[in-house]
């Protein structure tokens, strides 16, 4: 079957995100992927583990423990080199979209300064 | 056990049993360390979330695919109904003429291997190699032109060209998954018996078969919620069957196209632009 890469849409970013700092659990990375994207990215368990498997299965997330919490399982996550590569590539390529607006100057003072410099 | 986690217990029903077992006790520590203390019921997103994530993974939506994949997954499942409804008549056809009327009519003896031709191609595009369904859907596309070409073209282009597609679409890589053969085998049904409506005894049927294919759609439609390239698929279905038979019989042989046809033609654009705006949507998270 066919695996081939799917664009890395923003749910996606910070979720890898997360684990930049090392391994988290379920309910760890649900909170740090809001963290860090200032709580627009707000992951419901079935959407979190949905993605878990998908992610795992493309080789950007990995097992990395497996513990027993009061009873219950608890596994932690990790990024593999393929993941971390990737986050990457898609923080360079936002970076380089983000710059081609904010280099420019503000269009209305841009036009202010043209109208200044033909009064004087 | 709290009723939040009773209630967390049920909604995790949504998942197949292997996968309860292998993530069931780690989804369920997740809801409960995500919930609010005193809180009696999942959220409203959490339950929404665990229902339809249950449904994909029963409805085995493979998330890996892109919008691609899953489009090319959504066409074959669409050449592969109307495949079925087109080689559906012909066998019905010649087992009714064979048994009931003429049987010395040699022709129908052609009528029959084309249409066990197709439904075998159709069948192999789901569980047999790719060499066999290129050298079945080549054998069933030469005696679909072998039986139609004299009489209507359109008949031998439309089958040929989309056993073509079918087999070009499994060699590409993508296979169709196994909890769509429903979908394959209510359509297969359904033209069988419809043709064979004809008959005396079975004639009480007829009327009620009429809703048949609007509940097929219906079913596919909110299905779409969870997987829709079934609803694609249910557009390329339309299109091929009013839509492009019209047109090939315009083309070949100057029909007059029906101006009803607008009916069926916006039906399926409307429903191809819908659900592929939901297959961009489930082609990632």
């Amino acid at each position: 079957m066919n695996t081939s890469k799917a664009e890395m849409r923003e749910p996606t970013y910070f979720l890898l995100a997360s684990l930049l700092d090392g391994p988290l659990h379920g309910y760890a990375i649900i909170q740090r992927a809001a963290e860090l994207s200032d709580g627009r990215v707000r992951m419901a368990t079935g959407t979190l583990y949905t993605a878990l498997d998908r992610l795992t299965a493309e080789g950007y997330v990995r097992l990395v423990s497996e513990e027993i919490v009061n009873g219950r399982a608890r596994r932690s996550y990790g990024l593999t080199e393929t993941g971390s590569a990737a986050l990457r590539a898609e923080a360079t390529r936002m970076a380089a979209a983000a710059e081609l607006v904010t280099r420019r100057e503000v269009p209305s003072r841009r036009g202010a300064a043209i109208r200044k410099e033909r009064l004087a | 056990m709290s009723p939040l986690e009773q209630r967390c217990r049920s909604l995790l029903r949504a998942y197949p049993r292997w996968y309860r077992r292998q993530r069931g006790e780690e989804m369920v520590a997740t809801l409960l360390e995500a919930s609010q203390l005193g809180q009696r019921w999942p959220s409203a997103r959490d339950t929404r979330a665990l229902i339809v994530g249950g449904l994909r993974v029963r409805a085995t939506q493979d998330q890996r695919l892109t919008t691609a994949a899953n489009l090319r997954l959504a066409v074959q499942l669409g050449a592969a109904l109307t495949l079925l409804l087109l080689v559906a008549g012909n066998l019905t056809s010649a087992v009714l003429i064979l048994t009931h009327v003429y049987a010395q009519n040699i022709g129908i003896g052609y009528w029959f291997v084309y249409g066990l031709l197709g439904v075998a191609t159709v069948v192999a595009a789901w569980f047999a190699p790719r060499p066999v369904v290129a050298v079945l859907a080549a054998a069933a596309a030469g005696a679909a032109v072998w039986v139609y070409w004299g009489s209507d073209r359109a008949m031998a282009i439309l089958p040929a060209g989309l056993l073509v597609l079918l087999a070009v679409l499994v060699f590409l890589g993508e296979r169709m998954p196994r909890s769509w053969l429903w979908l394959a085998g209510a359509f297969f049904g359904w033209n069988v018996l419809q043709m064979s409506a004809v008959l005396a005894p079975l004639l009480f049927i007829y009327t009620p078969l009429l809703f048949v294919p609007w509940i097929i759609l219906g079913v596919v439609v909110l299905w779409a919620f969870v997987d829709a390239r079934p609803a694609m698929a249910m557009a390329i279905y339309i299109a091929c069957t009013y839509v492009i038979s019209e047109l090939l019989g315009y083309i070949g042989y100057g029909y007059v196209v029906s101006p009803e046809l607008a009916v069926p033609a916006v039906g399926a654009v409307v429903l191809a632009s819908g659900s592929f705006c939901r297959l961009r949507r489930q082609a990632v998270l």
